[in-house]
């Protein structure tokens, strides 16, 4: 269980020697709560604490990585069930299915295609992350040497699927070098299984697609057998049950301590005749819902962006303050004649504004400049909205496309900014708005006409 | 020198007279103009009347008013107090039993000051300052803290250091015409200022102006800004001596003394004012939550820092924790005895910058948020600072139709301070004319008989034109509201977010201790009503008047605290809300009456 | 060591709520609310009652719209009344959302009695629950939906949407004629909360509230929305009784109009088939909705609609 950072103060010397780096004891207990530091940034921590910490800080769902270089996937050290709890650290990793039977240049070309998914989006690359290689041919030196190619010719880490463990030795032992995953342990075949990744340290996925205490069954036998890299695959026949077995193994793993289930999961989906869309659907619940790494045995090019801009999203800091786009909205449907005013980029602001300026009747442009998700006064007093920098910012927008006039509204409660403005914008006539939104309607009507 | 063990040791001494004679001479000279020594408990207030003053008279001199229904006209029997010590003739009155009389009681406003007094204001008795007249400080209440720390420090092995310091301090003073010593609060809208009597530490008079400063901004963020132009820093620190100088024009005539007997000074401020006044680049403080390294605060001469003192006066300088968490707090913090005690302690300094730390004598966090002007009865319609003529006491009375307020020395009204706009928020709740959100209620507003319009907008009438000092309305508006509602919302949610950081729950609070912008004139139960202060018991709360004024008095007064005050700056943890997950969420929560979460408010109705 | 599932109960409930009136001949009504879990969590609770499907029918032609999404009502873009037969008789809508956008001063201004006739009509003609949006915040939205819902008086209409400071009369409105009301606040918990409770002191029980957490579409803020109401259900199964209200998402409106959706293959190769991508932005913005708590989805296209009832099947243990 998670030690608060009051708990962790009372372990610390408290002698506020600032050898860590921080202003005092209960900072420092404080960072060491929130995970944002390490103990032994402390040079004067006891033995007891050391013991204390060091097991609270063992996280309950185990760090696993798939891969080397680069591309490296890492999923697991998960810390909430809700992500507005704090946020979900190691976003879905997407893994795309070929075949051992397809032709080589068919296997090249896939390869480039899903190395080749990658839009820019809010500042982050969104790419799909592993090949998943399924042994259809049976014969495991044509699986071995396939496995070796592409995990010679691709930085994607890989997953070695089959349930035979003789025909997957060879592709382990072929590419072991690159740590793929094994897929996958069940009951009939988990001692081979286990063997094999233990001699290779790779990790493991265990499926079993009965109850979850078969599962966890399963996974406790692996991990006595020495396995310490495990992702979990539970049974996800519906909708509600992956819902349902995902929840409960991850809340036995935060609640519980659970450690045969403090491991990341998996869901693979596609393999049978559903459409590609009923696919996506299911792929959004296990992106929302818990699941570490996806398997798409059946995909199209369009599922990605969608897919992977969720992935984004699920994956956001959720405190980080909500924030609108940078750029200048028409409010209604706005013309060069229409008022010109200009907020912050903190989303509850332009909500309230846009929303009085809607209801106001008069169109009008609403320009949004970047300031940290911060409200007006909080990112003036910041320094981050003053009348230089809002007046270069809208410049650089274009306003001066936008409108035929030559007049800007800012929010009354910086006033104060309207000389450097004018400064920055000549020309321009800078007018302050009402210091309340609710004050914009009657300010429109009666100022702008 | 006498050292008292407990404050009822000090009346008795004082009592039997041999406090007097260990004081000054002046004391001695004063009894002889046949004048006495009041003491009001509990706080120990204390008050020098002439004879034959009515006891009711002296509180309001010592800064106390009772409120009464009847302004002290023996009409009432409001005014009901209780002679620990000393002798009055108590005239009967059908409103005092005689088992009363014989138990102590009398009327204020019915008795005489004929002798030394200790009189005790029953707690259930109303009693608000008389903000703006009132005395920043008590000396009684001064010892007494002193003595409770220095007791503790004893206690702890840290005997005879004290002693030593002032040992030496008297013996650096001898053959000098005086030994004065200079106490301020530099605070960024009313500069607060005391004179000492080191050697007999003897408070010879206290003074307070508006911060000149202001012409250049009205917070903290507009100086820094101004700070920021060419020349600006040395204009507002040109401004803020100036300010000073005027402080210490008056305490020195008020003393008859002259300015080459300040022998030391004791400054108390937020972070930005001491910049301001010491001339040291304020930047950082809109960037960083700490300073960076390098950034310390300076001991200079009070000459060279240009505060009017003798040319060897030191300049002692109460230091900050980070950028919003200033030296004003840590001295208040001095103040409030709670880094030396076991208690659970919150201590809440709100002014336009509000500042919190919570915490005990193992641990204290602090963090500060940005309340906005109102309560220091600034950037609202009809706000002014307390001071004779504002409004400081509100009471809505929905059934009767009527509003009833008071203003501070009595006077006309001109306009209303913080705990009056506190009061208006709170009533106009409680009376129904406003929702949750602080919007009026049109038709309950029209039909309550006080409403108004200003701008064509309603507003609530808290004195209408024809009662006030200036002949217009004075009113709260909507916008107003708004504001307070915003000042209420940014100081609750601050302790809301130090609590969670902490996992702290509000009733593990043992003590509340406020200070600031609203003095002793505070109503607290308003204050809770609207959400602004944790709904715990009442008995829990207490106040402290000027926090950052009087930590730097004790500075002043036992050299050695300006190290205790520096240990409190250091173990000080300062939460920067700025980067905190969750304080936009908590004061959103608040910017409702008394809160989103009603379960936070169980015992508002 | 055995693996033991640990369910967990909840106080609170969220009350069920019944839209559109039973009148025989036909008519249907739509329950929704009723859930004591998590969002389908049949292991440990009750969820009472499925989900349901809106679909949008505008009173006039939406030319704002792209051809994809016109596409399934081509022949009826200007009749209303035929469009919303359609979403219901060939699309399955469980109920329509008939938004009132031709009211707006900027989009032909109709008048409030039109509204008010189509309202009845749409009522009369399709017999499925209606949500009436109004044209927007402002004078004018406040007078059309006081004479649609004087109009559909005891139908049992949800009205939306009331906001802060303009939501007195919308709610005098479902007082006066039996109707619900959707509170809309900008994806803030406690903002909900408050808009709940003031409009509770007008006496509106909150049973007839249904709260509208404000949906940021797919990569618009999603995911600023599922948490709001993943905290909003989490506190009213808590025990808050005023956020133990159904929720209801604008799905359609926020995701087809986002450039994503907009975007055609020839101008976004690498985006895909833009049929595809559009229709799986609007099912993706749903279904992770819907396991955060929407009781309504107000959807666009009849295509993705299927899918998401498919999946609302599925997810409340029908499917196999």
């Amino acid at each position: 269980m998670a030690l608060t950072g009051l708990q962790i103060f009372k372990l610390l010397p408290n002698t506020n020697c600032k050898d860590c780096g921080f202003q005092t004891c209960l900072a420092f207990a404080m960072k060491l709560a929130a995970r944002q530091a390490e103990l032994d940034l402390c040079p004067h921590a006891s033995e007891e604490a050391k013991e204390i910490l060091g097991a609270a800080a063992t996280p309950p769902i185990r760090l696993v990585k798939i891969g080397t270089g680069p591309r490296e996937v890492t999923v697991g050290e998960e810390t909430v069930l809700f992500r507005h709890d704090k946020t979900f650290y190691h976003a879905t990793a997407i893994a795309l299915s070929l075949t051992d039977t397809m032709p080589d240049d068919e296997i090249a070309q896939r390869i480039s295609e899903a190395e080749g998914i990658n839009f820019e989006r809010a500042g982050e690359n969104l790419t799909v992350n592993l090949l998943a290689l399924l042994s259809e041919s049976g014969n495991a030196e044509r699986y071995a040497e396939t496995a070796r190619k592409i995990s010679d010719e691709s930085g994607m880490p890989l997953i070695l699927c089959s349930d035979d463990p003789q025909l997957l030795k060879p592709a382990v032992d072929a590419c072991a070098v690159r740590r793929p995953m094994i897929y996958a342990a069940t009951e009939k075949n988990w001692e081979s299984m286990a063997e094999l990744a233990r001699s290779f340290k790779v990790p493991l996925a265990v499926r079993h697609h009965g109850s979850l205490s078969d599962l966890h069954d399963l996974a406790s036998k692996i991990r006595e057998a020495g396995v310490e890299d495990l992702v979990l695959e539970p049974g996800a026949g519906t909708l509600a049950m992956a819902l349902e077995n995902q929840t409960l193994i991850r809340r036995a793993a935060l609640e519980q301590s659970d450690k045969s289930f403090g491991f990341p999961t998996l869901v693979r989906l596609g393999g049978g005749d559903e459409g590609p869309l009923t696919v996506s659907s299911a792929a959004t619940l296990a992106i929302c819902k818990y699941a570490s790494i996806v398997i798409l045995d059946r995909y199209e090019p369009w599922m990605f962006l969608p897919l992977l801009t969720l992935r984004q999203n699920i994956y956001t800091d959720p405190q980080k303050p909500l924030q609108v786009d940078p750029v200048i909205y028409a409010i209604g449907e706005p013309g060069p004649d229409s008022p010109l005013a200009v907020t912050t980029n903190f989303s509850l602001t332009y909500f309230i504004v846009s929303t009085e300026i809607e209801g106001s009747g008069t169109p009008a442009w609403l320009a949004i400049v970047e300031a940290e998700g911060l409200s007006v006064l909080t990112a003036w007093s910041a320094g981050k909205f003053g009348g230089e920098l809002v007046g270069k910012r809208l410049l650089e927008m274009g306003v001066e496309e936008k409108v035929s006039h030559r007049k800007v509204i800012i929010p009354g409660y910086i006033a104060v900014i309207q000389g450097e403005m004018e400064d920055a914008m000549p020309g321009w006539e800078i007018l302050v708005g009402p210091e309340e939104a609710g004050d914009i309607p009657a300010y429109l009507k009666e100022v702008w006409e | 020198m006498f050292q008292c063990s407990s404050p009822s040791a000090i009346y008795h001494l004082q009592f039997t007279g041999v406090c007097i004679i260990a004081r000054s001479t002046k004391h001695i000279e004063k009894a002889l103009m046949k004048t006495h020594l009041v003491i009001f408990q509990p706080g120990g207030l204390e008050v020098r009347v002439e004879a034959g003053t009515r006891i009711y008279d002296a509180a309001l001199k010592a800064g106390l008013r009772l409120i009464t229904l009847c302004g002290g006209k023996e009409k009432c029997g409001r005014c009901k107090v209780r002679v620990l010590g000393g002798t009055v003739r108590p005239a009967l009155h059908t409103h005092l039993s005689q088992g009363e009389i014989d138990t102590g009681y009398c009327l204020a406003c019915a008795t005489a000051v004929d002798d030394d007094l200790v009189v005790e204001i029953p707690r259930e008795m109303e009693v608000a300052s008389t903000a703006g007249t009132q005395a920043l400080l008590s000396m009684a209440e001064i010892l007494e803290t002193a003595r409770a720390l220095r007791g503790r420090e004893r206690a702890t092995g840290r005997e005879g250091e004290g002693e030593r310091t002032r040992e030496g301090e008297g013996a650096r003073a001898k053959g000098r015409a005086g030994n004065l010593g200079l106490a301020l609060d530099i605070g960024t809208t009313v500069v607060a200022g005391a004179l000492f009597d080191l050697n007999e530490r003897e408070l010879l008079a206290e003074a307070a102006a508006e911060n000149l400063q202001a012409a250049h901004g009205a917070d903290i963020v507009h100086r820094i800004n101004f700070a920021k132009k060419g020349g600006g820093l040395r204009n507002l620190q040109h401004l803020g001596l100036e300010t000073v100088e005027g402080i210490v024009g008056d305490l020195l005539a008020t003393a008859g003394e002259s300015i080459a007997s300040i022998l030391a000074v004791t400054a108390a401020g937020n972070t930005t004012m001491t910049h301001l006044l010491l001339g040291m680049d304020p930047a950082w403080i809109q960037t960083d939550s700490l300073p960076p390294s390098g950034v310390e605060v300076p001991q200079p001469e009070a000459l060279e820092s240009g505060i009017p003192a003798h040319p060897s006066a030191g300049l002692w300088v109460s230091p900050w924790v980070g950028n919003y968490l200033g030296g004003d707090i840590t001295a208040g913090v001095l103040f409030t005895r709670m880094w030396n005690e076991e208690p659970l302690t919150l201590y809440v300094d709100l002014g336009t910058n509000g500042e919190i730390v919570l915490g005990n004598r193992e641990w204290m966090a602090g963090c500060a948020c940005s309340c906005g002007p109102a309560f220091e009865g600034s950037g609202v319609s009809c706000g002014v600072r307390a001071a004779g003529g504002a409004i400081d006491r509100v009471e809505i009375n929905s059934t009767a139709g009527g509003v009833l307020y008071r203003t501070i020395g009595k006077e006309k009204p001109n306009g209303i301070c913080g705990s009056g706009l506190l009061d208006v928020l709170a009533q106009l709740r409680q009376a129904g004319l406003v929702d949750q959100r602080g919007k009026f209620i049109t038709d309950r507003l029209n039909a309550s008989g006080a409403s108004g319009r200003v701008q064509g907008r309603p507003a609530f009438v808290v004195a209408p034109a024809e009662h006030a000092a200036h002949g217009a309305d004075i009113v709260v508006t909507q916008r107003d509201l708004e504001h307070l509602i915003r000042s209420k919302g940014a100081a609750f949610a601050g302790i809301r977010t130090l609590l969670k950081n902490l996992d702290i729950s509000p009733d593990q609070i043992q003590r509340v201790v406020i200070a600031g912008g609203f003095g002793r004139s505070l109503d607290i139960p308003n204050a809770i009503a609207i959400g602004m202060l944790p709904d715990l018991p009442l008995e829990r709360f207490s106040y402290i008047g000027n926090g950052s004024l009087k930590g730097a008095v004790l500075a002043l007064l036992w050299e050695d605290f300006r190290d205790r005050i520096a240990d409190i700056a250091r173990k000080i943890t300062y939460v920067d809300l700025s980067t905190t997950p969750g304080y936009m969420d908590e004061f959103v929560a608040s910017l409702f009456l008394p809160h989103t979460d009603l379960g936070l408010f169980p015992s508002v109705k | 060591m055995a693996f033991e599932i640990t369910t967990k109960t909840w106080p609170g409930k969220i009350p069920e709520i019944t839209l559109g009136k039973d009148k025989g001949g036909g008519f249907r009504t739509v329950t929704i609310g009723g859930e004591e879990t998590l969002p389908f969590h049949h292991f440990e609770g009750r969820t009472a009652n499925r989900p349901v499907i809106a679909l949008e029918v505008p009173d006039s032609d939406p030319e704002n719209w792209i051809e994809l999404a016109k596409e399934p009502y081509r022949d009826v873009l200007d009749n209303p009344v035929a469009w919303a037969k359609r979403a219901v008789d060939d699309f399955g809508a469980d109920l329509l959302c008939l938004h009132l956008r031709g009211a707006h001063p900027d989009r032909g201004d109709r008048s409030a009695e039109e509204c008010a006739e189509l309202v009845r009509t749409v009522l009369d003609e399709t017999r499925v629950p209606l949500i009436i949006k109004g044209p927007g915040p402002s004078d004018k939205q406040n007078e059309v939906l006081r004479k649609c819902g004087e109009a559909a008086e005891g139908e049992g209409c949800l009205l939306a949407s009331a906001v802060e400071g303009h939501y007195q009369t919308l709610v005098a409105t479902a007082i006066a004629y039996g109707h619900y009301l959707v509170a809309e606040t900008p994806i803030d918990v406690n903002l909900a909360k408050q808009l709940n409770i003031l409009i509770s002191e007008m006496n509106l029980p909150p049973q007839r509230i249904v709260i509208d957490p404000l949906t940021g579409g797919l990569g618009y803020g999603l995911e600023y929305t599922y948490s709001v109401m993943e905290r909003i259900r989490l506190q009213g199964l808590g025990g808050d009784p005023m956020l133990q209200m159904p929720m209801i998402c604008f799905v359609g409106e926020e995701t087809w109009k986002v450039k994503e959706v907009k975007t055609t293959a020839e101008d976004q190769p690498d985006w895909g088939d833009q049929r595809g991508r559009a229709l799986l932005w609007e099912i993706g913005t749903a279904v992770s909705l819907l396991i955060s708590g929407a009781g309504i989805l107000v959807m666009r296209h009849p295509e993705a609609a299927a899918v998401v009832r498919k999946a609302v099947g599925e997810l409340m243990g029908e499917g196999n």
